[in-house]
Parts: structure tokens; sequence; C-alpha cells
């Protein structure tokens, strides 16, 4: 026999309490996997769906030209100017150091037009990356398919008294309305969006984009560095980023994450504690048992190797099914996160679970394991005689 | 040179504001091969010079030697070895671990020397084939009846092969028959060359031994090795006179038996 066997043997031999001790951390373990895995999903998610919250950097050429409000910001929509920003400049915008970061890039034209003697804005838009911008528009009539669909914000289609299917003229051109968006409470409403290559068709100097928009798509990145590297590859714009989209959000996304560093810090403290009451009880219940041990020769050490190995053992276990548990909680409550795929539950998050569970189990039993080997066998003795 | 040596040896306990005088100044020779039976009322101090004579609690003043080694100089670990190596205990109340089975038991103090498994297994089950229960080595000590636990943890006491074996009332929680038998295995194992120090309340199992002492009040007031016989007080009654004269009767016995041998 030698010296771990003793230890297996209690824990297989008693096996209620056992499994009692392996349960109770194994339940902490797994809510510090759940929720820290929910945690990182949901950061995760918001990353991938970051560019629903609209774009996050705008790109403008450097002008003093008349400007147009846009959003809150200026922007040199209106010049007719020197052209400095073009599509080969929204090209190299993919090519930066952190181009793995950047979800879309939306050029836009904007131009004052002339139509039924109304004078309104007619912004060419590249469709599919505005609907992906702009998760919150709705529409009447249908989604712009065709080269010559526009899509006509509610204060310039109630202006021109446009609804789904009329024909527009626009610069000479011929148009037709696919769809008429309700009101968005923002510049949008003004604007009649047309589709940039017709827009770039339609008008004088069209290569000359007034703007670009970017998503830049990790919720943690910093989004100075990325404007600083779109700054470097495009020397004439003025790259801007617009904090507060990203911020609020950021900050939800830390207050989630504080509170669950909080509640998973509670639980393991909670669980430490009862394995520290558990382990002193049962300690002061094996007095004699550990008197026999030392009766029979067995030194400080040889007790103490019997004692933390048992918390081993155990604690190992409670990793494993914690790790368990925690993955598939936190698989159950994915539909109520409204999560769309799990993240965080790799290799290193079984080491944490393991670590964590061997850190708890081991510090709170190494006390009571230490008071009872470090007694003398004469006290030990009197249990025994 | 005498196998134990205990020299001017005091055993104070102190809890809190009281404390007693469990041994007051004791010297004793044991030689090798001597069975002693340690007697005294409950309080006497017998336990206390067990666990002193065999290494397990060390004395307030004086001086243990086992086989001419200091006991109670050596260093912590040092006196772990020298227990597990020259001395072997039996307790009352068996004491054997529940979760242990009878093997697991009997190789309790051989987990931490590294002997392999091949040996250990089969010093133990000679010693279990010995005291009569190879059948039942796969039995948890639940299972046994205390005769049968006793002679478990006298097997578990032998599997270091140690010149001493000490016994705390070995029998105290056995009935007599049993007890009998228990006896009977202690004379083989003196005989096969044990030295024995065993405490009993039954006079009757003096009769197994070669050699006597008797406590009161933490000293020695009776030891036939040396004729001390300060028990005949004026108070005696008559029972310790009648447990006194059989004793004598039956350690002369067992000297005659000594020498046939
Ligand atoms: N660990 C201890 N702490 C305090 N007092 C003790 C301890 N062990 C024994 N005693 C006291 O020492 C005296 C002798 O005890 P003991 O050696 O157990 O006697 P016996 O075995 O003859 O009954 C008793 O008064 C007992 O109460
Ligand atoms: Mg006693």
């Amino acid at each position: 026999m030698k010296l771990y066997q003793i230890g297996l043997k209690n824990l297989r031999r008693r096996k209620l309490r056992t499994s009692l001790i392996i349960f109770g951390l194994a339940l902490a373990v797994s809510i510090q996997v759940a929720i820290s895995g929910i945690s990182k999903s949901l950061e995760s998610d918001f990353s991938r769906k970051l560019d629903e919250y609209g774009a996050n950097i705008l790109i403008l050429p450097k002008t003093n030209d008349l400007s147009l409000d846009y959003g809150g910001l200026p922007i040199a929509g209106v010049s007719f100017g020197s052209a400095k920003l073009s599509m080969s400049d929204a090209a190299k915008i993919r090519t930066i150091k952190n181009s793995e970061n950047i979800a879309t890039v939306a050029p836009q034209i904007f131009r004052a037009a002339e139509v039924d003697a109304h004078r309104v804005i007619v912004s060419g838009v590249d469709f599919n990356s505005e609907f992906r911008q702009k998760p919150w528009w709705r529409f009447s009539g249908s989604r712009p398919e065709e080269p010559d669909d526009i899509l006509a914000g509610s204060a310039a289609a109630q202006a021109l008294n446009l609804k789904p299917g009329d024909d527009l003229e626009i610069a000479k051109h011929h148009f037709r309305v696919a769809g008429i968006l309700t009101e968005t409470g923002s510049q949008d409403d003004k604007l009649i969006f047309i589709s940039l290559p017709a827009a770039q068709k339609v008008f004088d100097k069209g290569e000359a984009l007034s703007i670009i928009e970017v998503s830049a798509l990790c919720y943690n990145c910093p989004i100075d560095s990325i404007v600083a590297q779109i700054g470097e590859k495009l020397p004439n714009a003025q790259v801007t980023a617009l904090r507060q989209t990203i911020e609020t959000k950021m900050d939800v996304m830390h207050r989630i994450r504080h509170f669950s560093i909080i509640l998973s810090a509670a639980v393991v403290l909670f669980a430490a504690l009862m394995i520290f009451v558990n382990m002193m009880s049962s300690i002061s219940e094996r007095e004699k048992e550990i008197g026999i041990f030392r009766a029979v020769g067995f030194k400080r050490k040889h007790v103490l190797a019997v004692l933390i190995f048992e918390s081993l053992i155990v604690s190992l276990s409670a990793g494993v099914v914690g790790y368990l548990l925690g993955l598939s909680g936190a698989y159950l409550a994915r539909p109520l996160m409204s999560l769309h795929g799990l993240q965080g539950f790799g290799i290193g998050t079984i080491l944490t679970a393991l670590a964590l569970a061997i850190f708890v189990g081991v510090s709170a039993a190494i006390y009571p394991a230490y008071k009872a080997a470090k007694s003398e066998p004469t006290v030990a003795l009197r249990a025994l005689l | 040179m005498s196998l134990i040596e205990i020299k001017n040896v005091s055993k104070e306990y102190i809890i809190g504001q009281t404390s007693t005088h469990a041994l007051r100044d004791l010297s004793l020779q044991i030689d090798e091969g001597e069975f002693v039976t340690v007697m005294g009322p409950s309080g006497s101090g017998k336990s206390t010079f067990l666990t002193i004579a065999g290494g397990l609690s060390a004395p307030t003043s004086g001086r243990v030697a086992i086989d001419e080694i200091d006991v109670y100089s050596l260093r912590r670990d040092r006196l772990s070895d020298l227990r597990r190596e020259y001395v072997g205990f039996v307790f009352q109340s068996f004491n054997l671990v529940p979760y242990l089975n009878v093997l697991e038991n009997v190789l309790l103090p051989l987990a931490p020397t590294g002997l392999p498994a091949k040996q250990q297994a089969s010093v133990a089950e000679d010693l279990l084939t010995e005291v009569g229960l190879y059948d039942k080595a796969k039995h948890l000590p639940g299972e046994l009846s205390g005769g049968e636990q006793q002679r478990v943890a006298i097997a578990r006491a032998l599997v270091n092969d140690p010149l001493i074996l000490l016994a705390d009332e070995p029998t105290g929680n056995l009935d007599t028959a049993t007890s009998e038998s228990i006896m009977q295995l202690f004379r083989l194992l003196n005989e096969r060359g044990k030295t024995i120090l065993m405490v009993t309340h039954n006079p009757r199992y003096r009769s197994y031994s070669t050699r006597t002492i008797d406590f009161r009040d933490g000293t020695l007031v009776g030891d036939d090795a040396k004729n001390v016989q300060q028990i005949t007080q004026k108070d005696t009654d008559d029972l310790a006179r009648a447990q006194f004269e059989q004793f004598h009767r039956h350690s002369v016995q067992s000297a005659e038996e000594i020498k046939r041998r």
C-alpha cells in the first residue's frame, strides 16, 4: 500500500460525503465558468454586431467649403471643390494593419439636386452596407434592387408627394421609387437614396466621394489607433471617430463584466468557506485516524500527504464536473440571453476551472490538514487510549 | 544493557491552572524477551508509562533509552522512524482505520516506507495467517468481531517486526474466551522473542507474563523482578491480597516454564 492509496480508499468508501463535497465545489466552479462564458459570449456577440450600431468612424475630404450637417457632424457634403476622396481611397481602408477589425466601408456621395422644383439632397450609397449599418431602417414598399431604384426619406417623400412605385426624374435621369423610409428622426428623413453607381453616372465628377462611413468591429480594440492608421493611408482625408455610439455600448459591457466578476468572486468565496468548514469538521472527526497514523510511525509530512492528496483528487474532479456543468448551464441559458454562439469554452477555460477548483479546494484544506498533522502524537493519542 | 531503560522519568500534564503528576521519578529497566504485565488502578499512570516507554510522548523530565538510543533527544522525524522500527502498539479500542480493509490496515505502517507492494503483501499475508484471519483479508473492520479486530491490530503492530510490543488493555473490550485467545497469542509472540509490555486490569493474565509491575499514583509500588512489595499496606483489602498471591504463584510458574525452554 502507498500513501496516496489511503486517500483514495477513504474517498471511495465514503462515497456520499465525497460526492457532496465534489458537488459543492463543482457548483461553484460551474457558476464561475458559466458566468465568465456568458459574459465573454455577450462581448463577442457585441463585437460581431457592432456595425449594427452604425458607423463609428467618419472619413471626410479635407475642405473648408460649405458644409452639411450630418448626424450632428459637420460634413463637406455639398462641396464641388477638388475631389479628394475616391473609390480607390475607400479601397485603401481595407489595407490598414488592423484591417481585420474593419466590418463595413460605406462610401457615399451627397449632391444637391432639383426635383420637381424642390431642392433635395440626393445620397448615393451602397445599399447593402447601408442596411447593415442601419438595422433600424424600416420602409414601406420594397428594398431597392435595380440600379434605378431609389429609397426616399420620409420628409423628402412628403415634400415630393412620393409613394412606392412612383417614377421620379433626377438630373434628367429616370428613377423608380422602390421604398419610402418610415421616419427615423435623423438626417436620413430629408434624403433621397440612390445606388452609388447610379449617383456616379448621374452627377458630374461623380467619382468624388462626400464621405466614407466605416464600422470597426472590435469592442475593445483601440479606436484611436484605427483612426490613426486610416489617416496615414489617406493623408487628404479628415478621419473622425464617433465615440458616443460605441462608448455607451462599451460601458454596458464593462458593467456586465464587472458584475460577473463580483458575482463569481462571491460564489467562489462561499464555496471556499463551505469546504473549509467541511474540512475542519471532518478533520476533527478524523483526529483518531490521524492519531493512528502517527502511532504507527507516520511523520507529519506523511499525514499531510494523505490529506492533501485527498483534497487534490476532490478538487480535480470538482473542476472537471464544474466545467461540464457550467458549459451545459451556459448552453441552456443561451436563449434567455439571446446569444447566437458560446464563446470562452476552450482549453483555457478548462485549465482555469481546474486551477480555480484546486486553488479553492487545496487552500481550504491546507490549514485544517496542517493543523491536524502538526498535533503531537500525544494529543492524537488521547483519542486512542 | 537493557532493551528499555527508564531513568528518573516524571510526567506532568498541565491543563489550565491544574497540573497532574501522572508519573513521579520513575526508574525501571526492561530486558529483551521480557513479558511485563502493568497493573494498577485507573488513573495511576499506566498508559502514560506505556506511551513514554514507546516513544509516543516525551516525559517532563528524565531519560528513556531504547536499545541504547536516547529516545527523546532524537529529532522529530527520527523519533517517528524509531517508533516504526522498534515499537508496535495495540490499544484497547483496536483503533483500526474504518475505511481500510483488514489487509490494508495491517499494511498501514509500511505505507510511508516505499517497500515494494509484493514484499508488503507477503509480510501481511504471513501475519494474517498467523493471527488466523487470512480468509478475512478483504473485510472491513466493521464486519469483524472485537476479537478479530484486535487480532488485526496485533498483526498491524507486528508488520515492521518491531522488538517491542506495547499493549494498553488489549482485552478490555473483549469477552473472557476471546481474551484468553488473545493472551495466548501474546504468549506465543513472547516465546518467539518479542518484548511485551501489557497493561491489564485482570490479574489472571499475569500468568502469561514473566514479570508484573504495579502502579499507584504515578509511582511504582510493585515489581516482582525487584521484589518491591509495598502493595501489602495496612489498608490492602482481602481481594488485593488474594490477587497478589495468585499473581505470585503464576509468575513462579511462568519462570519455571522459561527455564524449561
Ligand atoms: N493528555 C493528558 N492530559 C492531561 N491529563 C492526562 C493526560 N493523560 C493522562 N492524564 C492524567 O494523568 C493521570 C494518569 O493517566 P493515565 O496514564 O491515563 O492512567 P491509567 O492509564 O493508569 O488510567 C490521570 O490523572 C489522567 O487524568
Ligand atoms: Mg489507561
